[in-house]
């Protein structure tokens, strides 16, 4: 390098550092906006003396003082009222096959207005949507959507039901009241996509404005709720016994957890407790888990795991069972009980023929349960 | 002539360069794997290796400055050595059951508190005796500091090499503890001039075998309930294989690599590439072929690949697991595998590809950030044809993109962009980034035709999933939202991306942890810029405050610290951005440093000047060094530069580091004060250095730093020189 050269690259170098610059560049360009928060009375909580109340949307029955927030991070006692934070917040939004959720006995092949807001009432380490689940309302950005809007949004976007899923849609109890009115309004059907963390009182008022509602039960183990999900078991199964009870179209999904929950006693006493309480009509799907969130660490199930609760599931004398992402297998597509025939094949999210006529069998006319149309 | 005496010099026996070289060398091999444990514990990335590096050196330097406050004597010297050694056996059997410690299950992540208090705990076993070695060897050679630190540098300098050339390619972490523990009572026993303790030695001896013995059987306890099958330490990492059913898991430093089968993965890596230009001739696949994505990419009937993987134990430790059929893709004379870095291969090849796949770790460390920049996507494009294409894929979230997200995704896209004018996203809970010159199409009709006509057999990459994860709400919102960002290129100098990756993953444990991180990316850069001298000022202060002006010579070996450590791993850093990482040259770099600290202090012996010139001559040096480092950054340059380099910054440091202490232990302070300044200032430079100056602040302008920090300690030097003006 010559002389003149290196001076050069020298001064080259000492005007790139742009010294000017330095006092103001910051990597970190992004600042939220400001919170958007609803401030909107909440529908389930008692008063307690001191300003005081006590939330009984959900099991946790969370204490609070004034201006303390439940347990979920949603909800604020402001000067003894009790007030949802996210009502009509929505930070989450996607026109989503309803095979996604997943529901097979229900509008089969049909698109579903998904919404979410932030939030949750427990905090499971292998949560898909953590971003918007584990953090408090002022953490992520979040758009106004009033319930009207979400109808009209849903018909829009040529879907047959509104979807309240991704985090916890319990949390959003109020805001998902009224989106379903107004959804029925205008023709619309409701889903709830839920871990059933919610009291019986709360659950007979949605019942009476939806039109199905999937329970995720994340294992028949209280230990397993305890460590895994900061929550418990008995309030879930309650819940699901409620829905059955109330003749509310029901499915059930149970993530397999290589190691965690896929002891095949346990599934046999739970597929015994569902057949008992629920009946054997209730589809079960068995997901196949894929590392996330806390739980990156651990495999993914594998394929022939699936088929032994399956077959467990099966020989317990359920008669709807389904495995869950993987798509092409067998096992995601519907077989008439009674004669075994292929009633609706599907591969992946999508419906390759469906073989009912007016929700019975084509072949042997044997009802199929769930909501066909 | 040295001022110290030469008296005791004349009369070494054995023991008198034993102890010393001991000393460093345990001390190096210890921290090499104490590094390589945590890794497999926890996770590779710049803030754990922070914790680590900094709280060792953290306890090192209260373990040579309190050790005057322990009543020990040179009696204690072999005992303290062999307190060391069971030390590393508690550490080491401790870290591999750490999980049942924090009561989690395995696979589930240990955050970022967990890892800080390990690190912390681990250090103080570990590196605390070593600093009180450090003083005891002063004190045993009689006050003859230069030596201790000559015949420390020269044994670090061989564990460097012994460790890395002939004990991680051969033996697992804990067989390697043993034989150092072994190796280091043999020499106990043999040259001390002391008693050793028979009985304890024997014990620990005892233990060190059961560490050989044991070492698988306590890898699969760690593991369970997932049943372990398989363990191997290769040089670049280790490599656990758990089985359940038919699938087995790889693990490669207990981070989940891959699982086989596990179709979708392999598909994902894959086919969204592939289906851009199906009759692509020439493909490269930079790291990830053992997921599956091998067999994926040879469905392709006319294609040939290349697939670069670092590491050559993975290929035959894949072949003696899988099933016949699976492996025998493997010999397929399609396929070319090489063992190099995959920047090395690419500055090499002369090859031209037509799709190149990336699937490498994501930036997680400043090492593997290479792969996210700018230059890294220039040196591709220079080796893809007009309308190649090249894949990366990152992990994201498929409802909803965080703040931090969004930045790091954005980075991406932004510096994808800066070299390829069409870039795609395809959504889902990873993103893949697709990035061309020519035409690029992501729309589901486009790639099942391709499928169909190309009769590509897929299970989950197919119309039935495809219209779903490519629904036009979720692709245009994405781009959208990660294109909307000013643009923030993450480039080789100035190595932004790994820091959002830092962020984005610190926010998983709970968002204050994001939060500090993004603290620090707020603040001005000034500021920045000038911390280090505001930290190393600051702890002289207390000095002062204590000790008087007697202080004053701890100011040096304060910026000496913090010079060296961030010195050195930028100089690594600019290595492996020039020429790719290469296993042996980076031990042989490490080497040159350390036998530059040999060097100096020898040197010292010879040239130090009475009136304390040579320490003025080692601040010019280590600011000649600086000023080079930082003209050279931008340029070309000879392999043989950045040894240089850092050869000469030894040797300053060496020489330094024995110069300021003259005064120290003239002045009839702490034989450990010096020795313990140096390391706090090196604990400094190892928590701000890679963690958060080099992706803030950039290479460039973190040497404008470092100038700065030495300039001024020049001139405060120029008027006082300690200890030599003042009689």
């Amino acid at each position: 390098m010559k002389r003149r050269d290196f001076l050069k690259l020298s001064c080259g170098l000492c005007l790139s550092l742009r010294p000017g610059k330095l006092c103001s560049e910051s990597l970190f360009p992004l600042n939220l906006k400001q919170p958007n928060l609803s401030k909107v009375e909440a529908r389930y909580y008692e008063k307690l003396p001191d300003r005081e109340i006590k939330c009984t949307l959900c099991p946790r029955y969370c204490h609070l003082g004034d201006k303390e927030r439940g347990y979920c991070g949603v909800r604020e006692n402001d000067g003894g009222i009790y007030y949802t934070l996210v009502y009509g917040k929505v930070c989450a939004v996607n026109v989503d096959p309803i095979e996604k959720k997943p529901f097979f006995h229900f509008l089969p092949g049909t698109l579903a207005f998904s919404l979410a807001t932030a939030g949750c009432n427990v905090n499971c380490k292998f949560c898909q949507n953590w971003q918007i689940s584990q953090v408090r309302p002022e953490q992520v950005e979040a758009f106004d959507l009033p319930p009207e809007a979400v109808a009209l949004a849903a018909q829009r976007n040529n879907c047959l039901s509104v979807a309240y899923t991704y985090t916890e849609p319990v949390i959003f109890f109020e805001y998902m009241v009224d989106s379903s009115i107004a959804s029925r309004k205008r023709g619309l059907k409701n889903v709830v996509v839920t871990g059933g963390h919610i009291n019986p009182e709360p659950l007979e008022d949605l019942i009476k404005v939806v039109d199905a509602i999937k329970v995720d039960l994340k294992s028949f183990s209280e230990a397993f709720y305890k460590e895994y999900v900061r929550g418990e078991l008995k309030p879930v199964l309650e819940a699901i016994k409620l829905i059955h009870q109330r003749k509310m179209w029901q499915e059930i999904v149970y993530l397999v957890i290589p190691t965690l929950n896929d002891q095949e006693t346990m599934i046999r006493q739970m597929c015994r407790w569902l057949l008992k309480e629920v009946g054997p009509d209730v589809p079960l799907h068995f997901s196949r888990f894929h590392p996330m969130y806390l739980l990156k660490n651990l495999p993914p199930t594998p394929i022939s795991t699936l088929e032994k609760l399956y077959s467990i599931a099966k020989q317990e004398g359920l008669r709807y069972v389904y495995i869950g992402n993987v798509p092409g297998h067998k096992a995601e597509s519907t077989y008439c009980p009674f004669c075994g025939q292929l009633l609706i094949e599907r591969v992946g999210y999508q419906i390759e023929r469906i073989e009912l006529r007016d929700g019975k069998c084509r072949y042997c006319h044997a009802p199929i349960p769930g909501i066909w149309t | 002539m040295s001022l110290l005496s030469r008296s005791h010099s004349r009369n070494l026996d054995l023991s008198q360069i034993m102890f010393p070289f001991l000393l460093g060398f345990l001390s190096i091999s210890m921290q090499i794997f104490l590094l390589r444990e945590f890794l497999v514990q926890f996770y590779g990335n710049e803030i754990i290796y922070g914790f680590v590096l900094g709280f060792w050196l953290l306890w090192g330097s209260l373990g040579s400055l309190l050790a005057s406050k322990f009543s020990l004597q040179k009696k204690h010297l072999p005992l303290l050595f062999e307190i060391a050694i069971f030390s590393s056996l508690v550490v080491f059997s401790g870290l591999r059951f750490i999980r049942f410690l924090w009561g989690k299950p395995f696979g589930e992540s240990l955050g970022i508190s967990s890892s800080f208090f390990t690190a912390l705990i681990c250090c103080f076993l570990l590196s605390f005796p070593f600093g009180l070695l450090f003083f005891l060897n002063v004190a045993y050679l009689k006050g003859d500091l230069t030596k201790v630190y000559l015949l420390e540098s020269l044994g670090a300098c061989l564990a460097g090499l012994i460790v890395d050339l002939g004990l991680i390619p051969f033996f697992t972490c804990w067989q390697s503890i043993a034989l150092l523990g072994i190796f280091s009572l043999l020499l106990l026993l043999l040259f001390s001039p002391n008693k050793i303790n028979l009985v304890a030695s024997a014990l620990i001896s005892i233990a060190l075998f059961l560490f050989i013995i044991f070492d698988f059987q306590t890898q699969k306890i760690a593991t369970k309930p997932l049943p372990l099958i398989k363990s191997h330490d290769s040089p670049f990492g280790r490599w656990q294989v758990v089985k359940i059913d038919e699938q087995i898991t790889l693990y490669q430093d207990g981070l989940a690599a891959a699982s086989i089968p596990d179709p979708a993965e392999a598909e994902e890596i894959t086919h969204f590439a592939l289906l851009q230009r199906p009759e692509a001739k020439k493909i490269l696949l930079i790291g990830g072929g053992f997921s599956g994505a091998i067999e994926e990419i040879l469905k392709y009937p006319q294609t040939s690949l290349d697939y670069v993987e670092i590491d050559p134990d993975i290929i035959p430790l894949l072949k003696s697991l899988l099933p016949s059929e699976k492996k025998s893709f493997f010999d397929s004379p399609r396929l070319t595998i090489h063992h190099l870095d995959g920047r090395a291969f690419l500055q090499k090849t002369k090859e031209i590809f037509d799709v190149v796949i990336v699937a490498i770790p994501e930036p997680a460390t400043a090492q593997l950030n290479r792969f996210y920049t700018r230059e890294f996507y220039s040196l591709i494009k220079d080796r893809l044809s007009n309308d190649g294409v090249v894949s990366i894929r990152v992990s994201s979230a498929e409802n909803y993109q965080s703040l931090s997200l969004t930045l790091y995704l954005n980075n991406i896209y932004a510096t994808l962009s800066s070299v390829f004018s069409n870039i795609e996203i395809i959504p889902g809970d990873t993103n893949i980034f697709l990035a061309s010159d020519g035409q690029l199409s992501i729309n589901p009709d486009f790639l099942v035709t391709n499928l169909k006509k190309y009769q590509i057999e897929t299970r989950f990459i197919r119309a039935q999933t495809l219209a779903a994860r490519l629904s036009p709400l979720r692709v245009e919102r994405l781009k959208s939202k990660v294109s909307s960002l000013s643009s923030s290129i993450n480039s080789d100098l100035q190595p932004k991306g790994f820091f959002y990756f830092l962020i984005h993953w610190a926010s998983q444990f709970g968002l204050n942890e994001a939060r500090i991180l993004e603290f620090f990316a707020k603040i001005p850069q000034i500021f920045l810029i000038f911390l280090p001298l505001l930290l190393c000022l600051t702890i002289f202060f207390f000095l002062f405050i204590v000790r008087g002006k007697a202080a004053l010579p701890g100011l040096p070996l304060i910026v000496l610290g913090f010079t060296s450590l961030m010195a050195e791993v930028l100089i690594l850093l600019w290595f492996q951005i020039r020429f790719g990482y290469i296993y042996e040259k980076i031990a042989l770099l490490i080497a040159f440093f350390m036998f530059g600290l040999f060097a100096g202090a020898f040197f010292s012996q010879k040239f130090t000047s009475p009136k304390g010139q040579s320490l003025l001559a080692d601040q010019t040096l280590i600011l000649v060094i600086l000023i080079f480092l930082l003209i050279l950054l931008p340029v070309k340059i000879s392999s043989f530069i950045p040894y240089f380099f850092l050869f000469l910054l030894g040797v300053a440091g060496g020489h330094l580091f024995v110069v300021s202490n003259l005064p120290l232990i003239k002045g009839g302070q702490s034989y450990g004060l010096g020795y313990g300044l140096d390391l706090a200032g090196s604990f400094l430079g190892a928590i701000l250095g890679s963690p958060l100056f080099f992706p803030i602040l950039g290479l460039p302008k973190s040497i404008l730093s470092l100038l700065i920090l030495n300039l001024s300690c020049l001139f405060l030097l120029l008027f006082y020189r300690p200890g030599f003006n003042h009689k």
